[in-house]
């Protein structure tokens, strides 16, 4: 049976470690395989002929969206540049008829509020939100910027700086997605990242430690059921006491265990032929005995061993007392002179 | 067995009366007003980019705030099993007064009352009944900040907790801070107090006192050094422990993150850690890691650095080992998953307290399955220890429509132990329903059901909650 549980749980750990690796790998992967330039738009290419921003984003000034190229304006001059060149590096299979096949045009969410038209009666050069922009061959989403980005800007300008500044529906009083069920359960590991990824940082919200407080310090975890408040937990600090220390000091074991007997000593629990002297003849300091009996005052009170030198140290008590019959024990005499000193 | 002095009785009892009133007396009013001057529920979210909707109402700026604000939370629980039942009241109060950039005093407070309506039964009985009364008030913040002190980014004052330091500095006293001078940016910094122990029934010869130095000598970086003396007086002991500590974090570029730190306890080294966080938000994907080492065993020691000895003995050396990785898939489905490793140093300190453990865990979230709103969770958390196992794995569906979220799931657990003869099997099992209904940005209200069907008994739980924020 335990050679069948160990395979078991040998099972458990080799397919929990292949999703792992499956899964890190996995993305290694896309990282290598996606890396290659396929074929695009260059910036770089055409900033350096001498265009400018607003030559293809025509509505930058006057429109939330900076608009598109169309396809007539790049074929003014494309028309004679990919005549030696293959088809699939024609300008045209960027488009889909006359609309721009755009990727990094797509990067703000939808729930994003923000208007180039706006910004552009700001002195605000393209190059400053769209860093390396010009430079780029295959603009990445990592070049545009990002919500750090706009916030310190906002705050250097002195304009609102609000969550509903650009958002529509995210706000500090509207919690986010992933917040909205089994979070209570789930939030833990986040938490204790202490990410500053937008997604995953508290701190946008929640900017103090007392809103942890405030929640923690009126209902516990969600693992802490009736099997846990019994039972569990003590099962839970033998792996990993410092858990409970993220919330719990030793003052409040000692509160309830000074009160509280464990919730197998009824009955006859303790009496002489009680099972539980089993544990207590293994080493005493290895088990859980000791979480409250830190001595063993009734041992202390069984009858000495007669000072006469057939008791010495070392002599087989069986080989004269009880030979043949049960002792009053659980352990049957296995070691009476842990008691009998 | 008697019941432990109260603790702390003055401090309780007055925290508890003031509490009690805090508590009593907003609650009603608080209720009323809320409903009556309830802002209209936040617009419903808008879709597409280019034709966005009426700008959402702001929200109150600082400046707009009120000068005393807060929150309430009440819960009202009742748990049933056979013909016993409890009933209990938790309120909980923070309170904030004034604006830092614009009052020279502010002031916060927090606490916590939880009333056993019924009178203590043992079948529930919790850590808020250790001491045998039906009310149990706990004051864990209450201080004011002094601003614009020359010199002084932070003059605090009252009962407050200090996060950084190398264990938590929880205590009734003073915190100073200074500003960061000069280009390396160099802060120091000096508490102390009386310590605050919650469940201790005295105060006399509890101190915690300290002092810090940080400094940002490079672009992303920052360095700490921390000194903390702690001393606790028991029925049966007395302590007297002084802890040093160091510790670095830096920023390399906006995709990585590094920290380490490593501390001294009396004149033996204590522990190293270190973690790192690498982020490409271009893939949505988050990976982090993280190694701790337990230098010394940890035996007898003052509260805040007590490994629960009277609990479970000394705490000896091990390394543990963490790592997770977290992946937004698609749009609308997350992953993670997380391995943690933990190594005793010495096989002979492998015991009871003391376990060899691995530890694994996924979570999988997907949101607006078929339909915008409904989303579905899974998580599976699985701990391999020295003779003992806990496998858990529990789900939920919820929909989210308008202003009300619903959710239906289910939690299981099996922990396997050691208990004499390895033959111990505790199954748990959950059965959940939850309603949140938020009907305005100041008040929320929840009802919960919970059935849990264990190996002693099957118990009820329902739960009625109001958080008022004003």
């Amino acid at each position: 049976m335990e050679l069948l549980e160990h395979t078991s749980h040998r099972r458990t750990k080799l397919v929990v470690l292949l999703f792992l690796g499956t899964f890190v790998g996995g993305c290694a992967m896309v990282n290598w395989f996606g890396t290659t330039p396929a074929f695009g738009f260059s910036h770089r290419i055409h900033a350096k002929e001498g265009l400018e921003c607003v030559d293809c984003h025509a509505a930058w000034n006057s429109a939330d969206n900076p608009g598109m190229p169309a396809r007539g304006g790049c074929m003014l001059c494309h028309e004679n540049i990919d005549a030696n060149k293959p088809p699939e590096r024609h300008v045209g299979v960027l488009f889909e008829g006359d609309v721009y096949r755009v990727g990094h045009g797509k990067l703000l969410a939808d729930e994003i509020l923000f208007s180039h038209q706006r910004h552009a009666t700001k002195p605000i050069d393209c190059q400053a939100c769209h860093v390396g922009a010009a430079e780029s061959d295959h603009l990445a989403a990592s070049s545009a910027a990002g919500m750090t980005d706009c916030t310190a800007c906002h705050r250097e300008q002195n304009v609102a700086n609000e969550c509903a500044t650009c958002h529509k529906r995210l706000r500090i009083d509207v919690a986010p997605d992933s917040h909205a069920f089994q979070w209570k359960k789930l939030h833990g590991p986040t938490v204790r990242a202490h990410d500053t990824a937008t997604a995953n940082n508290c701190a946008l919200c929640h900017q103090d430690e007392k809103d942890c407080r405030t929640c923690h310090q009126s209902e516990p975890p969600d693992n802490h059921d009736n099997y846990f408040r019994i039972r569990g937990h003590g099962l839970h600090a033998r792996m990993d006491r410092q858990n409970c220390a993220a919330c719990h000091r030793s003052d409040s074991c000692d509160a309830c265990h000074r009160d509280t007997r464990p919730i197998n000593h009824v009955g006859s629990f303790g009496g002489t032929f009680s099972n539980h002297c089993i544990s207590c003849h293994l080493p005493l300091q290895s088990n859980e005995c000791f979480t409250c009996h830190k001595d063993t005052p009734s041992h202390a009170l069984a009858p000495p061993k007669p000072p006469t030198p057939v008791h010495a140290p070392g002599m087989n008590c069986r080989q004269c007392h009880g030979l043949g019959q049960p002792l009053p024990h659980a352990d049957n005499g296995a070691d009476c002179n842990d008691c009998h000193r | 067995m008697t019941s432990p002095p109260r603790p702390d009785s003055s401090g309780r009892s007055l925290v508890s009366c003031v509490t009690a009133c805090l508590a009593g007396c907003a609650w009603l009013p608080a209720s009323l007003l809320a409903a009556r001057t309830a802002s209209p529920q936040e617009p419903p979210p808008q879709s597409g980019h280019e034709a966005p909707a009426a700008p959402a109402p702001a929200p109150q700026t600082r400046r707009e705030e009120p000068f005393l604000r807060g929150q309430l939370r009440s819960h009202y629980f009742v748990r049933w099993t056979g013909a016993q039942a409890d009933n209990d009241l938790v309120e909980t109060l923070v309170l904030d007064a004034g604006h830092a950039d614009r009052d020279r005093v502010t002031g916060h407070l927090m606490g916590r009352l939880a009333w056993d309506i019924d009178g203590t039964d043992s079948t529930f009985a919790s850590l808020s009944d250790a001491y045998g009364e039906r009310v149990d008030a706990l004051l864990y913040d209450a201080w004011i900040d002094l601003h614009e002190v020359s010199g002084c980014s932070l003059v605090r004052l009252g009962r407050q907790s200090i996060q950084e330091t190398p264990e938590v500095a929880f205590f009734d006293g003073a915190h100073v801070a200074s500003e960061e001078f000069g280009s390396l940016g160099l802060q120091f910094g000096g508490y102390g107090g009386v310590s605050t122990h919650l469940y201790e029934s005295s105060r006399t010869g509890d101190l915690t006192a300290g002092a810090y130095a940080q400094l940002r000598p490079w672009s992303g970086g920052r360095l700490r050094v921390d000194y903390m003396h702690l001393e606790d007086e028991t029925l049966l002991r007395s302590h007297d422990d002084d802890l040093l500590a160091a510790g670095f974090w830096q920023s390399l570029g906006t995709w990585l993150q590094i920290d380490g730190q490593y501390s001294r306890l009396g004149d033996r080294d204590r522990d190293v850690q270190g973690h790192a966080l690498c982020r490409v938000p271009e893939w949505g994907l988050v990976v982090r890691g993280s190694y701790y080492l337990l230098l010394e065993p940890q035996g007898d020691l003052v509260l805040e650095a007590d490994p629960f000895f009277n609990a479970m003995n000394e705490l000896h050396p091990y390394d543990q080992w963490s790592v997770a990785v977290g992946d937004d898939v698609v749009k609308s489905l997350y992953l993670e998953g997380g391995a943690d490793v933990r190594r005793v140093r010495e096989t002979a300190d492998i015991g009871f307290y003391n376990r060899d453990y691995d530890r694994y865990h996924a979570t999988a979230r997907w949101y607006d399955v078929l339909v915008t709103g409904l989303r579905l969770a899974g998580t599976f958390d699985y701990w391999d220890a020295t003779e003992q196992t806990v496998s858990s794995g529990g789900g939920d569906v919820g929909y989210e429509f308008g202003a009300t979220t619903a959710s239906l799931g289910t939690f299981y657990s099996l922990y396997k132990f050691d208990l004499f003869s390895n033959s111990e099997r505790d199954h748990v099992r959950t059965w959940f329903a939850r309603l949140r209904h938020k009907t305005s940005a100041a008040l929320v209200l929840e009802c919960d059901y919970e059935l849990e069907d264990n190996d002693f008994d099957q118990y009820h739980r329902l739960r009625l909650g109001a958080t008022w924020n004003f």
